[in-house]
């Protein structure tokens, strides 16, 4: 693994310096940056032999071990096979933003975000502890979200963003909990030491619920119905990142993950149906929809959405077959999808528009970009003798050899291979044929070679793949799919040409329907515009009245909640205070001594009724005066209280506290506003409920504690060490600055920033009258 | 202003009385009931007084120092008494005492009564403070 | 020595506020005062925190007086962690206030508030003693009461009286409840009670918890006594409102992890269920009046409400694991949030206001600054590999352990929920492309200054997602600590006890 040290730290290094690169290169910078990936991908060519027969690379570092999150990598052959189409397809990406970019606003945001997202990506498939792979996984996320929004200017493009976040992060959330209990039920998070574990995960009583966690997890990631709505709109960003996470790689990390997980959780019931039914129905409508766009990117979204759904129904249907079916197709389409986007952008950048409706006749102008569109529509249709056409008849043989779904999935792998091969024939023919048509004033031109060499090898390559699958077969395709199902020793036999079969039947119906449905597209279209309002109340309806839900329900309980009136924030805060002690002090059990009468002087009645007085008075007062003569009542009840109970200290500080009190009152009473009843009657008597209440649970509490007293006071140490220890006589004093001095130094500091806070307020406001008096002026 | 006359003439007599009387309560305070605290309110009452007899200016110039720095110093005397403790390795305000003969008389000095000290100034310096500040306002 | 460096963090700032009242009116010497006291408190933070670190609790009576008679002061694994990121805190909190605050407000005692603030937090997480934490308790609220109310105007003084009112209202219950427990127990020493309600009736032990769990909830600002932290946290200057998001509620959540791991252990199954469901409801709420605002400030004020559910929601679950989480969650958030707070205040130092519809074009202008908003705004929504995501995964991961999907799902939930409110900053802030800064508005200057904090602490988030590993034991270690009360107890009481 120490191999992989220098590309990663030479991709490090580019990135970081990519402000530079762009500043003095500019449109060239592309073919700079491109070195990272490209040095990754030579290093993973070159332990390719050793990986690819059957020799692991790992390499871990602790990271919190302890609940099992590890720096771990591992690389097998399918890991290997997809970081280097990962890193092959991500370089001439980089290459062909060079001449993409030439003419666009954040140039060097959009390569380092491009090179982020990659390293995310190459960290996603080689990743063995499934935390790592998380992070990586939402780093994924993140990058596509700032780059679908990246083009800011338009606010579509930010919605578009948001929503792709919200569906791919959220999914990964779910996805998160499903991890963790998997980590529980496995007791541990390496891939490399699930796989052998498969069966007690399978047998585990919270299997049904993790494998739920990790469908919605790679479900909304790769874009299967019902959340594939984000996809189409993620569109929104710049071509080469079209090409790039939404069609070649991020979107196929779901995918990546379902194949992984296919030992450690596949093969059970609701796997297959929930896999093959989201799977074929995704398939199936993404193949639909791809003939009703008239934008080529909203086309290639659908028919990427569509080929996401194929991969997916045929992990689900999980034969040895449907699984090698499946990972001949992801390849095929990385090479050609991501191609295709770009080939998109060259023609945009050529005729100014991706409406098919508005283009025409480039071929003499453009006749590179019309080769190699040539060499992507032989792959999106599935001709012979392309890598995707073997895909095709591998997995009709794999849909025809199932039982379950033998009546079922071979037509819809018709009807969609047909609509593929429509989309192709309408992408080649229209844009490059007829007579010339392009946006007005677009000055229509071929695109310079940093932009078509690697759609250029690409396309070629899906091509060569597709002549060669015999010795591709043998050497890569075996070895990975014996790392994906845990399997040895099984090889695999491919031939391009292996007679006529049912399933070359079948191509060759799908091939005519396809070609029928070409011709009849303009009747399509207008037949599907009677119908269009239905599509309003697809899951993308579902998302934006989640959304609107949300804001909803969350206004409401704001302005519920957080009213602006401090009355009520002040009674909630008692209501609840009520709620818990009574809730508490309700159950049973609870000890509650019996009451009894204690006082019996006469003095005792006379404070009591001096402090409750007092209480009362205040209450019911209807002036400032009598309100603060009322309280100075209690106050110096209190006092007497502290006499009576011999603590002279306590009751001599207590009155000239209270006549400090009383005289600042009277110093402020002119300023005070007038009495006033504020609230109704009926708010009173609830606030006199309350309160009463809430003073009669006190009062009981207070009796409960001091009745059933758990253990002795600390006082009695005071009053016996106080002269011995503390050199005083009076305990209360020596309690104050001695035995707790620590309290009150605390509280001098309250009453000298008390002070302050007299000083600064009142200030403040003297001056901005005075600051008022003046404008008025 | 007639009418301030007796207040007035009652301020002259009772102020001083009242200051040296809440020294000797934040003195006694160890061994009796008092304290730097009722001192400090004591002291701080006498101040009130001079303030309603005459204005606030001349109460402010009775006290020579802003309110502020008075409580300002007071707290630096309880902090110095918390302080010190930790330079010979005790917790802060652990009691340091001293006692000498001076003019044949035992005295019996701490950091305790530092503290004390400090309180007495907190309180004397927070109240004026307040009491300044309202009756300017 | 390590009774210098036990109070050191209480004693420096008392004396730096201090020398500040007693020379407040010159105000270069203040300046520097202010400074230096700062940094003594981080590096006695720092040295505290090695040594607690190193060689376990250090426990303290002031006055020298043996353990349950006089005051203690404590210094666990929990308490340092607190004492050395909240002067992290306050430290950046004090550069960034030397390039953002007015003449006006460092007139009227703005340094010595803010000191005297940092000191009654650390005394609150160094004491030993629940009415000493009342003291503590008090130094703050009336610290950064008079903070709030600084500026002066109507629109602050409303959010400061709320802010005061509802808060003294704890201070009230926290005073009964200390009144009723003394009375019932004879003690207020924290690892006594500890000793002493371990032989008590469990039922009254229960009863009076609650009146503390209302204190320190209307403190921590949980469901549904939270209403002062929104009215209020959005109207000082952003140097007042960042170190108030940070550590107030903090200090509450501290509280509440003390007690309820030190003292009220009585009847867990009760006490911390309840804990549990407050704990999602206050997720549930806050995140959702994130969601329904439209203001920078008050976004963020109703995401610490939110996240405080997170942390109250470990010491609900109650297991080393999910305590630990609560811990690394403490230390991240307290981070994070300050940081956000700094950066609203940059944003508004550049186009003047506060409110997102008058915001826009950072992400074009301001790329530097996008950045620095990125990582703790993801960080707080919870995304790898940022420390947040970390704090979450230990908490779900405990959920997950202890069997809570209920609660897991919501958590979840609201970090979905994290995320969209943090992006519609992100959209409104820095995305959009109106309100252009320059229209009537001369940015005063000072931002770059600003930054310096801004940055800082950025880093340190991101440091705390790559180092999650030393991070975690730390946390975990904390955790074991409290958990097992007799080593504290030990440590406070001597052996005998």
């Amino acid at each position: 693994m120490t191999d992989f040290l220098l590309p990663t730290i030479v991709f490090t290094v580019l990135t970081a310096f990519a402000p530079f690169f762009v500043a003095r290169l500019k449109d060239r910078a592309g073919w700079i940056l491109a070195i990272g990936p490209a040095l990754f991908l030579a290093v993973l060519l070159k332990s390719a032999p050793g990986v690819l027969s059957g020799g692991k690379l790992t390499s871990s570092v602790s990271w919190i071990s302890e609940v099992g999150i590890n720096f771990s990598f591992y690389v097998d052959s399918f890991g290997l096979t997809f970081a280097s189409l990962v890193c092959l397809i991500g370089a001439f990406i980089i290459i062909y933003s060079g001449g993409y970019n030439s003419h666009y606003h954040y140039t060097t945001r959009f390569y380092v975000l491009m090179l982020a997202f990659m390293a995310s990506m190459v960290g996603v498939v080689l990743s063995d502890n499934l935390i790592l792979l998380f992070v990586f996984w939402e780093l994924t996320s993140i990058t596509s979200y700032l780059l679908i929004g990246i083009n800011h200017e338009e606010e579509a493009n930010v919605k578009a963003a948001l929503q792709a976040l919200v569906v791919t992060a959220g999914g990964g959330l779910v996805m998160l909990m499903g991890i963790v209990m998997l980590g529980n039920i496995a007791g541990t998070l390496e891939l490399s030491e699930l796989i052998a574990r498969g069966e007690v995960i399978r047998q585990h009583p919270l299997y049904f619920w993790t494998v739920i966690c990790f469908f919605v997890g790679c479900l909304t990631k790769s874009a299967q119905f019902p959340f594939h709505f984000w996809l189409p709109n993620a569109m929104a960003a710049p071509t080469p990142a079209s090409a790039f996470i939404h069609s070649a790689t991020m979107v196929k990390a779901g995918v990546f993950l379902l194949f992984r997980l296919t030992p450690v959780l596949g093969g059970t019931e609701i796997w297959f149906r929930v896999l093959t039914s989201a799977g074929a129905i995704t398939m199936v409508l993404g193949a639909l929809f791809s003939l009703l766009r008239h934008d080529m990117k909203q086309v290639l979204a659908y028919t990427t959405i569509s080929a996401l759904g194929t991969i997916t129904m045929l992990i689900g249907v999980g034969t040895e077959a449907s699984i090698v079916a499946a990972f001949v197709f992801m390849v095929a389409h990385a090479f050609y999808k991501g191609s295709l986007f770009l080939i998109t952008g060259m023609v945009d950048h050529g005729a100014g528009t991706r409406d098919l409706r508005q283009m025409g006749g480039l071929r003499k102008l453009m006749p590179i970009t019309c080769t190699v569109a040539f060499l992507g529509v032989l792959s999106l249709g599935g001709m012979m003798p392309t890598l995707s056409f073997l895909s095709k008849e591998l997995m009709l043989e794999a849909a025809l050899h199932n039982h379950a779904v033998e009546k079922i999935l071979p037509p819809a792998i018709v009807f969609t291979g047909a609509a593929f091969l429509a989309v192709a024939i309408r992408l080649f023919v229209v844009p490059f044929f007829g007579p010339l048509k392009h946006a007005e004033g677009a000055h229509v031109h071929e695109a310079p070679l940093s932009m078509w060499i690697g759609p250029g090898i690409l396309t070629a390559l899906g091509v060569f793949l597709g002549i060669t699958c015999a010795g591709f077969g043998k050497e890569v395709i075996t070895p990975v799919y014996n790392d994906i199902l845990h399997g040895h020793g099984h090889e695999l036999h491919f031939h391009v040409w292996h007679g006529v079969t049912k399933s070359f039947l079948l191509s060759l119906t799908a091939y005519a329907v396809g070609v029928a449905l070409f011709f009849m597209r303009r009747r399509i279209f207008a037949a599907f515009e009677k119908v269009e309002g239905i599509t309003k109340f697809g899951p993308e309806k579902g998302y934006d009245l989640f959304m609107g839900s949300i804001y909803k329900v969350a206004s409401f309980q704001t302005r519920i909640i957080q009213t602006g009136y401090l009355r009520h924030y002040m009674m909630v805060t008692v209501l609840f205070a009520l709620l818990m002690i009574g809730f508490a002090m309700l159950r049973e059990h609870t000890p509650i001594p019996a009451f009894e009468w204690e006082m019996s002087y006469l003095h005792e009645y006379g404070i009591a009724l001096m402090i409750v007085g007092g209480c009362v008075l205040a209450i019911l007062a209807n002036r400032k005066l009598m309100a603060i003569v009322a309280l100075t009542m209690v106050g110096f009840g209190v006092g007497v209280v502290y006499v009576y109970f011999s603590a002279p200290d306590l009751a001599m500080t207590q009155v000239l506290v209270e006549t400090l009190a009383t005289v600042m009152f009277a110093l402020v009473l002119a300023f005070m506003p007038p009495f006033r009843p504020l609230g109704t009657k009926r708010q009173r008597a609830l606030n006199l409920t309350v309160a009463a209440a809430f003073g009669t649970l006190m009062s009981v509490l207070t009796w409960i504690s001091f009745k059933l007293q758990a253990s002795e006071s600390i006082s009695s140490f005071f009053a016996e060490t106080s002269y011995l220890k503390a050199h005083g006589k009076n305990v209360v004093n020596v309690i104050l600055v001695d035995y707790r001095g620590w309290d009150t130094f605390g509280e001098i500091l309250v009453i000298s920033i008390a002070s302050i806070g007299v000083v600064t307020l009142l200030a403040h406001s003297v001056r901005t009258k005075k600051g008022a008096e003046v404008a008025d002026g | 202003m007639g009418e301030l006359l007796i207040l007035r003439f009652g301020a002259r007599i009772l102020v001083p009385l009242f200051l040296v009387y809440s020294l000797y309560i934040m003195l006694r305070g160890h061994n009796d009931a008092g304290g730097g605290f009722s001192g400090g309110l004591i002291a701080a009452t006498a101040l009130i007084l001079y303030g309603l007899a005459y204005d606030v200016r001349s109460m402010k110039n009775l006290l020579k120092v802003h309110p502020v720095r008075v409580f300002g110093f007071g707290l630096l005397m309880a902090s110095s008494a918390a302080v010190m403790p930790l330079f010979v390795g005790s917790t802060a305000l652990t009691g340091m005492w001293i006692d000498f003969e001076f003019l044949h008389t035992h005295i019996h000095l701490g950091t305790p009564m530092l503290f004390d000290l400090g309180v007495f100034h907190c309180v004397v310096g927070g109240v004026m403070a307040i009491i300044v500040t309202l009756k300017e306002y | 020595m390590t009774k210098a460096l036990l109070f050191s963090p209480v004693l420096i700032p008392y004396f730096t506020a201090t020398l500040c009242f007693v020379c407040h009116k010159m105000k270069r010497t203040q300046r520097v005062l202010v400074v230096s006291g700062a940094l003594l408190h981080l590096a006695a933070a720092i040295a505290l925190f090695v040594q607690v670190r190193g060689h376990g609790i250090i426990a303290h009576t002031a006055g020298d007086w043996s353990a349950p008679f006089g005051i203690t002061l404590v210094a666990d694994l929990l308490s340092a962690i607190m004492v050395l990121v909240s002067s992290i805190i306050f430290s950046a909190t004090v550069v960034y206030a030397l390039f953002s605050i007015g003449e006006e407000e460092e007139h009227f005692f703005y340094y010595p508030l803010m000191h005297t603030l940092i000191l009654g937090i650390s005394w609150a997480f160094l004491t030993g003693d629940l009415f000493n934490m009342y003291v503590s308790f008090e130094v703050m609220l009336i610290s950064s009461f008079i903070l709030l109310g600084l500026r002066g105007g109507r629109f602050q003084m409303e959010g400061s009286m709320k802010y005061f009112l509802v808060n003294l209202l704890s201070s009230i219950f926290f005073l009964t409840g200390l009144g009723i427990l003394y009375g019932y127990a004879g003690t207020l020493n924290m690892a006594d009670l500890s000793v002493k309600l371990a032989t008590a009736d469990p039922r009254v032990v229960t009863l009076i918890s609650m009146i503390f769990f209302v204190a320190f909830g209307i403190k921590s600002a949980l469901f549904p006594v939270f209403s002062w932290l929104p009215a209020a946290y959005h109207t000082p200057p952003a140097a007042t409102s960042a170190i108030f998001a940070g550590l107030l509620t903090k200090v509450g959540v501290y509280a509440l992890i003390r007690s309820y791991t030190l003292i009220f252990v009585a009847e867990v199954e009760f006490t911390h269920q309840i804990i549990v469901v407050i704990a999602c409801l206050t997720m549930l709420t806050g995140v959702l009046g994130a969601y329904s605002q439209s203001d920078f400030r008050r976004i963020l004020s109703f995401h610490i409400i939110s996240q405080i559910g997170y942390m109250i929601w470990g010491l609900g679950m109650f297991t080393q694991l999910a305590l630990a989480g609560s811990i690394f969650y403490l230390f991240h958030h307290i981070i994070v949030k300050s940081n956000l707070f700094f950066i609203s205040g940059i944003v508004q130092n550049l186009h003047g206001s506060y409110k997102l519809d008058r915001l826009g074009y950072l992400f074009r202008n301001k790329l530097v600054l996008s950045m620095l908003f990125f990582i703790p705004a993801f960080s707080l929504a919870g995304f790898p590999p940022l420390s947040g995501f970390f704090a979450k995964f230990l908490l779900v991961k405990a959920g997950v352990d202890s069997g809570a999907y209920w609660a897991v799902i919501i958590a979840l939930f609201v970090g979905l929920m994290t995320a969209l409110s943090m992006t519609k900053i992100w959209g409104g802030a820095f995305l959009k492309l109106r309100n252009h800064p320059v229209e009537g508005h001369e940015p005063p200057g000072g931002a770059k200054g600003m930054m310096v904090s801004v940055a800082i602490l950025a880093t340190i988030t991101v440091l705390i997602g790559i180092f999650s590993g030393p991070m975690f034991s730390l946390a975990y270690d904390a955790a074991t600590q409290i958990l097992d009360r007799s080593v504290y107890i030990t440590a406070v009481l001597g052996g005998g006890a």
